[in-house]
């Protein structure tokens, strides 16, 4: 008896482990940026696009914009692309089709970021420099490459939520004679609409929080974009450009931006969980 | 006027094949991408010779040391907690606010992006507890990020075992931790094992958190305590200096092989275990 | 009801609650060393309940309540200070189903007593041996002691769970419907099993078929919504019930 206590106490510690991580994260980002904030005063630091850390100025507008537009650039890109793949996989293919081709997209979640920043600068910068014109670093490198690291993200968990759908949903809409897309477009996808939401959200905040890949092709310069063909630097960039010898208030200024970051995506993640469990 | 449905619904499937067609076709063309440029670098000299100036020749054995030994390390610490936790949720409690509280940790984690877990691992491990940019501080940082992981997969696979055979096994007198060790963790240890596959596939493809944990040294690391370039920093080193183009892809190849073959053992895993408890 | 020093197992006014729901209602029964006791009564009246009582399986759900005592040798198993553990070697459960486990045959009899101290291959090669002897299984599976213990058929799966109970030597066998999945010719060789093992063992055997009960149990009780109906001598309880409700019940009336 005393022995199974004893296990269940142990265990309990080793539940708490991830808990524990979480908190201890939270506690040190907001430990080591908070009071950089308090000293700049939020408003300067969050609506000010002046950022000269090593001559006192903070100000992170630019790279909020940034991280929102490449966002929402992969967005425009992933999403549709992603949900035909799933709305395909799920309900139009063979099942065979389905069995191959389902694990595949999701052995392509594997590939590391960094992969898909290099071919980004080896295949996808030239094309923009060369067709579209400016540097090709640019928003529009972030966002179709972001675009394309997010598919494997949306589709798998789309496809979760279609075949989640019973079948008798889709019987009973075919033998009252809506056709097959009738049926999707009006039964399956609403029945499916919180699992879908949750995926775009979560493919949103991986492609909001992705560093590496962005860093490669996005052009890195501090401005707010006038046009997709402007290099810019998101919030993750900033923080993996600089941490390296930063120092004194300006890492403290980077922890800050870790903070907005880390808000945003606690947001994020909080909105999917409260979608999945609402259903 | 109304379109044919039948006609609308041809467009709309020519629409969305070609779509998922399209995507298909970028996705083969990472791999062949690399697979055409990468493989041929390969040599067998390329694996086993250290990498000299700066990478520029060589090969790549220092990093595929590094690699091995950050991410080994990372692994032993976080199986033992992810296995625990799993046991924990499923087997010695009940559903109520503390699994909650959990579950939701864990899922919280899962979403941390990874350069603000480079951040909290450089400040604590790096700077804070002294340990530098060395093998140790990379594995501790990359733990934390894997936890959520063997988590919900092991969670998966124990609530997958039948409860008949604990019920079994309570009948005959064995104590609960008996029954989690001899019969409920031997089968689950499929889908455990695809955990920690996964796990292993992401520590491989890491970068933002190592670059500020492990450092970038191209040495071969021997003790904890060192800095050690993983592949994945490495190959972006080498692209984003521009270093070695040749080398970079040789790299990626590497990386990419062996990313896609652990993945594959994992599913297959998780496809048996379906296939017998599902 | 009077403390008897020969009772193996003692009941008194033993309820149980499944949240609101009363599964058992002021039981009173005791149980005599080596005897086979029947508990028979349609479904959900209690029967399965009961059992699990005596061997605390009942802790294993959530949200239930018992009142009442129950003594094996004197000993109060209900106390909060028992050793549940201890308590389930010496009082053995056979399930409805088949539940091997996903082991070799040897291992699925040689798991428990080898957790439970019993050390040694040469002794636990006899625990084996003895016990598929005893449910009549060593003729069949003797050469196949190490395949998967999944591979057997239904009835061998069954005897081998009879074996597995048997190889922890307990006191007291619980049996639940152990041959309702089971052909005629499994349940015959259960049942024969039964008579035999009564000289070592107090069984207690739980069924919904009042022909088992007639052919295999000493004495018997008739459960109906969670209250025991009468008690007795089995053969008397089948020629001339003493309740209405009993003698419908075994006629086929109802349940």
């Amino acid at each position: 008896m005393h022995r199974e206590k004893f296990i269940e106490r142990v265990l309990l510690l080793l539940a708490l482990s991830s808990v524990g991580s979480l908190a201890l994260i939270t506690i040190f980002i907001f430990l080591e940026g908070f009071p950089l904030i308090l000293s700049v005063g939020l408003k300067d630091f969050i609506l000010s696009s002046h950022w000269a850390p090593t001559k006192g100025h903070f100000g992170i507008l630019a790279m909020i914009i940034s991280s929102v537009l490449v966002t929402l650039g992969a967005m425009i890109i992933g999403v549709p692309l992603g949900l035909s793949c799933a709305i395909v996989l799920a309900e139009f293919s063979p099942k065979r089709l389905k069995m191959v081709l389902k694990p595949t997209l999701e052995l392509l979640a594997g590939i590391p970021s960094v992969v898909y920043g290099f071919l980004g600068v080896i295949w996808l910068v030239p094309l923009i420099r060369n067709y579209l014109g400016g540097p090709g670093l640019s928003l529009l490198a972030g966002s179709i490459i972001l675009g394309i690291m997010i598919l494997p993200t949306v589709i798998s968990i789309s496809i979760d939520a279609l075949t989640a759908v019973p079948d008798p949903y889709r019987d009973g809409s075919l033998a009252l004679g809506a056709t097959r897309w009738q049926t999707v477009s009006r039964v399956v996808l609403p029945a499916a609409r919180s699992g879908i939401i949750t995926a775009i959200i979560l493919g949103m905040g991986r492609a909001i929080g992705e560093t590496m890949a962005v860093i490669m092709v996005a052009g890195n310069a501090l401005q707010i974009p006038t046009s997709i063909l402007d290099p810019v630097r998101t919030l993750t960039s900033n923080i993996a450009l600089e941490l390296g010898y930063a120092a004194g208030r300006h890492r403290e200024a980077l922890f800050a931006t870790g903070i907005v970051l880390f808000i945003i995506i606690m947001i994020l993640n909080l909105s999917a969980t409260l979608i999945t469990r609402r259903r | 006027m109304r379109l044919d449905p039948h006609l609308s619904q041809g467009l709309v499937k020519t629409l969305l094949w070609t779509l998922t067609g399209f995507t298909l076709l970028i996705l083969i063309f990472i791999i062949a991408d690399i697979a055409v440029k990468g493989l041929p670098q390969v040599t067998p000299a390329f694996l086993s010779q250290n990498s000299t100036d700066m990478g520029r020749a060589g090969g790549i054995f220092p990093t595929i040391v590094a690699t091995a030994y950050i991410t080994l390390l990372a692994i032993l610490l976080a199986s033992p907690l992810g296995v625990g936790t799993a046991i924990y949720l499923t087997e010695y409690t009940r559903e109520g606010w503390a699994t909650r509280i959990i579950r939701f940790g864990s899922e919280c984690l899962a979403g941390v992006p990874s350069i603000i877990l480079g951040l909290f691992g450089f400040v604590l491990f790096v700077l804070k507890l002294g340990f530098g940019w060395s093998v140790l501080s990379g594995s501790l940082t990359l733990a934390i990020m894997v936890l959520p992981i063997i988590i919900r997969t092991s969670e998966e696979a124990i609530k997958a075992v039948p409860q008949d055979y604990r019920t079994a096994c309570y009948s005959l007198g064995m104590s609960q931790w008996q029954t989690v060790t001899r019969i409920v963790l031997p089968s689950a240890l499929p889908g455990i094992t695809t955990g920690i596959m996964l796990s292993i596939g992401r520590s491989l493809g890491e970068t933002a958190v190592l670059l500020f944990t492990a450092g970038a040294a191209l040495r071969t690391p021997v003790s904890v305590f060192d800095s050690g370039r993983t592949m994945a920093v490495h190959f972006y080193i080498l692209a984003r200096e521009g270093i070695s183009m040749p080398n970079a892809y040789g790299t990626a190849a590497v990386l990419v092989i062996s990313i896609l073959l652990i993945n594959i053992v994992a599913y297959t895993l998780m496809q048996r275990m379906m296939k017998r408890y599902g | 009801m009077t403390a008897d020093p020969q009772d193996k197992i003692r009941i008194e006014d033993l309820s149980f609650f499944f949240g609101d729901f009363q599964a058992l209602d002021g039981i009173t029964l005791s149980i005599q060393p080596h005897e086979i006791f029947g508990l028979m009564g349609p479904s959900k009246s209690g029967k399965s309940t009961l059992l699990r009582v005596l061997n605390r399986m009942c802790d294993l759900i959530v949200g239930v309540r018992v009142t009442g005592g129950v003594w094996l040798d004197g000993e109060d198993i209900l106390a909060p200070d028992c050793d549940v553990v201890g308590l389930r070697r010496r009082v053995g459960l056979v399930l409805s189903r088949p539940t091997p486990l996903p082991r070799s045959v040897y291992e699925n009899l040689a798991l428990a007593p080898r957790l439970a101290g019993k050390k040694g291959r040469g002794a636990l090669d006899e625990v084996v041996e003895t016990s598929l002897r005893a449910a009549q299984l060593w003729g069949e599976v003797k050469d196949r002691l190490h395949d998967s213990a999944l591979k057997l058929s239904g009835g061998q799966q069954q005897r081998l769970c009879l074996a597995r109970t048997l190889a922890m030597e307990p006191e007291v066998i619980l049996l639940d419907e152990p041959t309702s999945g089971l052909d005629p010719i499994s349940t015959a060789k259960i049942e024969a099993t039964l008579l035999q093992l009564k000289n070592d063992y107090t069984i207690i055997l739980v069924s919904n078929n009042t022909k088992q009960i007639a052919r295999a149990t000493d004495r018997v009780a008739f459960l109906l919504m969670s209250q025991i109906i009468e008690i007795g001598d089995t053969r008397q309880v089948f020629t001339v019930p003493a309740n209405r409700k009993t003698d419908d019940y075994i006629s086929g009336r109802f349940g």
